[in-house]
């Protein structure tokens, strides 16, 4: 009995340390209160295009900034592994999750008392600042982004508010000063979950008002957690056409925070926030590899890139390096996409073929080596599946996850692309294929691997190392054949976050496209995106044209939409584990190749680090430094 | 000399015009994809797009945005004169980000001028004037190895050396001489002295080269004829000369250089115009790719009308050309 | 070096040339070295078989990249080391030196063409056409070149198609076009200037007062006395233009990987090249290397073809 539960014990630590570093919760000194932590990036998140505004940002790091040191909403995270409980959505500013109706169609939340923004508003938070963000949200000009989806069509009257026939949004009231109610359309099992999103945080009506335009916000956030930007409390919100922003925020240059003063910890979880340090420095390094020199000279506290190989393998070898570096499962698949109407990925039996013939090991070793990923076996990673973990489902298995030949030659003869069988695709439409990729490192090394690994079975590609990849990828109207440059991580940690944009045939868009293998792609959803594109202003996409599939492709709609409606609970998660081997065995859209880690290597002043699975980032809010050990 | 000098400025804003419009063209006529789909984020919906559009401006016809572009500049807009919009990307005002960054540009350009200048002028009068010795040998030499060897990896082996190892420099970054202005120097000198060595190997070259051609001309050995000091024989005629060409090509580059030494920047993370530049036109940033490109060609030419200017001042038969 | 006194015999100024020329021993390695180059890269698939069994673009990465990705140094089989993907490194800096030259010559020659001929006719008929040409040239170079360079690789890099109609597809062509499109500006000025001076002299009125048209004029006056400036002159834009694909490659706008180029690979080195010092220094010499070559060839032939500029030797 002992043993069972020490070889339990052991499998479950085994599986919870990515290896390298130190435990799961990196106690490298005594975490002390003070000190400022250094962090120097190559280019900053929010230079995307979204501006760190809240109501819009879409990217993971800047996610991760925001939960975790600027702003609190109802619910929350706790920061940390999903070992360590953190997938799960707990209250943040409310007293509890929500509480739901008998219906599940209204949920309440109750804010705790004593929760006050930072300067320059300063006063205490209320329920009605989050029907001013949810008016944002439902802001036409506010949320040119991918925020829409997850609110509009579910909260009741927004999508009223939306279209402009309504001034307030019905189902969102602040029932008084402490009580926050939700009415939605249909029952939302995960509601706390989008209630956790920094879109869902409270935003003072009082710089609301001055913020009109999309994406403008973000430089003069007003924070609700442990940190504030500094220099907010010169901002005058009272005139806007004469807004400065503060010194602390120059969004090219620097962001620099200090406390938030009015913050206080005993309305917080100190599971989810323990904000050690007094200032936190997010520099840009235009030359990384110099970041990490400086890393490792104290100069600063943490690079926030993947590491180079070299800087990996110096870490990984030295005893008393090792301690400084962490790797985590990141919840992401990195995966190619074959465009399932352009021949030959019209046929399922060379889309199976190039699944068994690509070396994975190969293009994991291009990506920087073991320490960055594991070879993906599946579309949906195991962490975010919680099941089918490595090696539990392979269905192309081959030997080091290096190819198999011979199995790919199995395949390929099947197809009609094979003209004479022999194993290899030697039809005119396997030539010269288009094969899209990034042009940052180290996506050309990564297509290099798959150019060659293809050529093995006959297919030969012409390749584009693009600047922008969903300008080359993205536009269903001008169809590529393979492209290598995507990968995607869940919005929160539930599958369905996995297939909706990736594989719905209701979800490929004019431009920017995510299915790009346009799964589920019929004519119905041609006509649409015809109907679509003449809607255009533009003449770039004005007048583009999709032709209507010339033989069906295959999709899982009806599949997802009844996964989707069951219950939370074991039905359902084996509901997803179904559809992805179904999408795996029947439908061959990707070939999933790698499931990342998170590198992270800190300095030598570092005396606390904590990694957190919902940002799949270093987690802010656990880490603590030395001055005393900075140079 | 005030018509020259009229008709210098009206040609110096018939460029800028052509300038500006070729850089419109460039940037928002000839690519393919829609720089509001770029910035619309992902899967967007055609009303999303739409509006992004209408939030960018690019709705309007292509010469009201033209037109639009060019009276903010000369007028200024919300943000201040010049008025140069925001960024796409990262929704700051673009004019303070320029002007900050063209500064210290500035501080980069002058420093590394100064040097070459310094470095790469006496060299070239020395070696012309002790022509096929060992002197003159090293100097070209050293000269062609300047113009040979690609400035990233003199930057790079630069910094491996000199911060890495001897730590006589202070490394990459940038501090105002206002702060510090020990820091200040210790961040610069590499970076001068790598961007100098180019540039002064080519004045060299370029020095000798002309002073060759001079002093085998009949005035110079008139001049030697009439019993005068070698020394004063190079000096006073034979550089004057020579120095020239060395002038109008100092003003072009000096110019062009102010448009940003970008690789030299992205090595030593010195944050002036070149990496901002360049990371805004791979990522589809209009407002600051045609914002700095203006600046830059206003740079240019405007020492370009300085020399010329010197030029007729010192030489009335040019004001004729 | 004078010549030994003794019989005086005239020579003409094409004899004289070669005469310096081959007193010029530095040039003559010059010379000999770059004939050596062109021999190698027309050699480069032969021996890339024979001599190393590798292809430029075959992966080895079992055998020489390990777990993090790094690849390993200069051996029996892998004479120059292996890259990140396990590339064979003597065999790209072989077909680096093909690309290199490749698009110096192409990019250099199709600059000197458009140079030439808008820098003859500016010199050669004067009055407004050289206005506006001359024109043009303090435009294109009052541009700052590497930003309009980056957004035409941006833009033009997108799709497939590339931009202008297919004209400028992403690639080698793009990479060319680019350099061709800054450095044709430079050739136009001084050949306006030698054409100018040209005009004025005697042959080119005897020759008009004989009845020859202006075309005739051009190609039968002009340009053979231009040949030897042009020559020079694009000898010395080589290295130049090889330096600026360099460039290009470091801000990540030269040519894809399947075709090597020494300076993407050196621009690749930058982040390993303390760990994996044979993948910036082979090719980084042979760039150096051909660069002082050309440089060399280009000073020589200037030297020779006028004295009173020598470099000596």
């Amino acid at each position: 009995m002992f043993i069972v539960a020490l070889l339990t014990a052991l499998t479950l630590t085994a599986a919870a340390c990515g290896g390298g570093g130190g435990e799961e919760t990196g106690e490298l000194g005594d975490p002390e209160r003070g000190g400022t932590f250094r962090v120097e990036i190559d280019e900053f998140p929010w230079e995307q295009g979204y501006g760190f505004d809240p109501t819009v940002e879409y990217v993971g790091d800047d996610w991760t900034l925001l939960k975790t040191l600027l702003i609190r909403g109802l619910t929350g995270y706790r920061y940390v592994t999903a070992e360590e409980g953190g997938t799960e959505a707990i209250p943040d500013m409310a007293e509890g999750l929500g509480e739901f109706s008998e219906d599940g169609l209204t949920v309440t939340y109750k804010i705790k008392p004593g929760i006050r923004f930072g300067d320059p508003v300063g006063r205490e938070i209320t329920a009605q600042d989050f029907v001013t963000s949810f008016e944002r949200l439902g802001t036409a000009e506010l949320t040119a982004g991918g925020y829409a989806n997850y609110f509009v069509p579910l909260v009741e009257g927004m999508q009223a508010f939306n279209d402009g026939e309504a001034d307030s949004i019905s189902g969102v009231t602040a029932v008084d000063d402490r009580t926050v109610q939700f009415k939605l359309t249909k029952p939302s099992p995960d509601w706390d979950f989008r209630m956790a999103m920094p879109a869902a945080a409270p935003i003072p009506e009082e710089a609301a008002t001055c913020f009109t335009g999309y994406a403008t916000y973000g430089n003069y956030l007003v924070s609700s957690g442990p940190y504030q930007f500094e220099g907010m409390d010169q901002v005058d919100f009272s005139d806007c056409d004469d807004l400065t922003p503060p010194s602390g925020f120059k969004l090219e240059e620097h962001m620099l925070l200090e406390r938030n003063p009015n913050y206080d910890a005993s309305t917080d979880n100190p599971e989810a926030r323990e904000s050690f340090p007094d200032r936190f420095e997010f520099r840009k390094n235009t030359n990384p590899e110099n970041s990490y020199d400086k890393l490792a000279r104290g100069e600063i506290d943490y690079a926030w890139a993947t590491p180079p190989p070299d800087v990996i393998a110096r870490y990984s070898r030295n005893e008393d390096l090792k301690k400084f570096m962490f790797q985590f499962p990141d919840n992401s698949t990195w995966y190619l996409t074959m465009t399932m109407t352009q021949p030959p990925f019209d046929d399922v039996n060379v889309r199976k073929a190039v699944n068994a013939i690509m070396d994975k090991t190969g293009m994991i070793q291009a990506w920087g080596g073991v320490a960055t990923g594991i070879p993906a076996e599946h579309a949906v990673p195991p962490t975010v599946l919680n099941a089918l973990n490595a090696g539990e489902y392979d269905p192309y298995k081959s030997e080091n996850h290096r190819g198999d030949l011979e199995a790919a030659q199995a395949f390929m003869k099947e197809s009609k692309y094979d003209t004479d069988g022999d194993g290899l695709c030697d039809a005119d439409a396997c030539k010269n294929l288009t094969h899209i990729t990034r042009e940052t490192d180290p996506f050309p090394n990564v297509a290099a691997v798959v150019d060659s690994s293809l050529e093995k079975i006959g297919i030969t590609t012409r390749l584009v190392e693009a600047a922008s990849f969903y300008g080359a990828a993205g536009t269903p109207a001008k169809p590529v054949h393979i492209t290598s440059g995507s990968g995607w991580g869940p919005d929160w940690a539930e599958p369905i976050t996995f297939f909706e944009l990736t594989f719905l045939g209701t979800s490929i868009s004019i431009a920017n496209n995510i299915n790009i293998s346009m799964t589920g792609f019929t004519a119905q959803v041609a006509q649409n995106l015809n109907s679509q594109y003449q809607q255009q202003e533009d003449q770039e996409l004005k007048g583009l044209k999709v032709d209507p599939p010339a033989a069906p492709v295959p999709g899982i709609d009806d599949r997802f939409a009844a996964c989707a409606d069951l219950e939370p609970g074991d039905e359902r998660a084996q509901c997803w584990i179904d559809l992805d081997m179904f999408i795996m065995e029947e439908i061959v859209p990707w070939v999933p190749y790698r499931w990342g880690n998170d590198v992270d290597i800190v300095g030598p002043a570092v005396t606390k680090y904590e990694f957190d699975t919902f940002g799949a980032n270093i987690a802010f809010s656990h880490v603590a430094v030395d001055p005393s050990k900075q140079t | 000399m005030l018509r020259y000098l009229i008709r210098r400025v009206l040609w110096m804003i018939l460029v800028l015009f052509v300038i500006t419009l070729i850089t419109f063209w460039i940037f928002f006529v000839l690519p393919p994809v829609d720089p509001a789909v770029t910035f619309a984020g992902r899967a967007p919906t055609p009303e999303t797009i739409n509006r992004v559009r209408e939030q960018f401006g690019l709705d309007k016809p292509l010469y009201q945005q033209y037109f639009h572009f060019v009276d903010a500049f000369v007028t200024g807009d919300r943000f201040g004169w010049p008025g140069m919009g925001y960024s796409f990307a990262s929704k700051a005002a673009i004019r303070d980000s320029v002007l900050g960054r063209a500064w210290i540009t500035m501080q980069l350009a002058l420093g590394a001028a100064f040097l070459w200048l310094l470095i790469g002028i006496p060299i070239g009068i020395i070696s012309a004037l002790k022509r096929r010795t060992i002197v003159d040998r090293a100097a070209m030499g050293f000269a062609l190895f300047g113009v040979s060897a690609p400035v990233f990896w003199l930057g790079l082996v630069g910094l491996y050396l000199f911060w890495n190892k001897l730590g006589w420099s202070a490394g990459t970054g940038y501090v105002p001489f206002g702060d510090d202005p020990i820091a200040w120097f210790r961040h610069f000198w590499l970076a001068w002295v790598v961007l100098a060595l180019l540039y002064a190997a080519f004045y060299a070259r370029l020095v000798r080269g002309n002073m060759l051609e001079v002093m085998s001309e009949d005035y110079i050995r008139t001049a030697r004829a009439k019993g005068l000091s070698e020394r004063r024989v190079v000096l006073k005629h034979g550089l004057r000369s020579s120095l020239t060409p060395v002038v109008t090509l100092f003003g072009l580059d000096l110019g062009g250089l102010l448009g940003g030494a970008i690789i030299t920047e992205s090595v030593f993370n010195i944050p002036g115009l070149g990496p901002y530049t360049v990371a805004a036109a791979f990522r589809g940033d209009l407002p600051v790719v045609l914002a700095v490109t203006l600046f830059g060609a206003v740079a240019i030419t405007f020492f370009t009308l300085v020399v010329d200017v010197v030029y007729a001042y010192l030489d009335p038969r040019v004001r004729y050309a | 070096m004078e010549p030994a006194l003794g019989r005086v015999e005239g020579r003409t100024p094409g004899q004289l040339f070669w005469l310096r020329l081959k007193q010029d021993k530095l040039a003559l390695v010059a010379g000999g070295f770059i004939l050596f180059l062109v021999v190698l890269a027309f050699l480069a698939p032969l021996i890339s078989t024979h001599v190393a069994h590798h292809g430029p673009n075959e992966l080895f990465q079992a055998e020489m990249t390990d777990e993090f990705g790094l690849p390993k140094g200069p051996n029996a089989q892998f004479l120059f080391g292996a890259d990140s993907v396990g590339r064979d490194v003597f065999v790209r800096t072989l077909y680096g030196l093909r690309t290199s030259l490749v698009v110096a010559i192409f990019a250099t020659g199709i600059a000197m063409i458009i140079g030439v001929t808008l820098g003859v006719m500016a010199g050669f008929f004067g009055g407004s056409i050289d206005t506006f040409i001359s024109r043009v040239i303090d435009i294109v170079l009052s541009m700052p070149l590497l930003l309009f360079a980056i957004g035409l690789a941006a833009a033009c890099s997108v799709s497939p198609e590339g931009c202008l109609g297919g004209i400028v597809k992403p690639g080698l062509g793009l990479v060319i076009f680019i350099i061709a499109a800054f450095s044709w500006t430079y050739i136009a000025r001084l050949i306006r200037g030698l054409t100018l001076s040209l005009r004025e002299r005697e042959f080119i009125e005897a020759s008009r007062s004989l009845g020859a048209g202006n075309i005739r004029i051009m190609f039968r006056e002009v340009l053979p006395n231009l040949f030897a400036p042009i020559i020079i002159y694009s000898t010395l834009i080589i290295p130049t233009n090889i330096l600026f694909e360099a460039y290009l490659s470091y801000l990540g706008l030269g040519v894809p990987q399947r075709i090597p180029s020494w300076g993407r690979m050196i621009s690749d080195a930058t982040g390993i090249f303390e760990v994996a010092w044979w993948l910036m220094f082979f090719p980084g010499m042979a760039l150096v290397l051909t660069t002082l070559a050309f440089n060399l060839l280009g000073d020589g032939l200037r030297d020779a073809l006028d004295p009173k500029s020598g470099r000596g030797g």
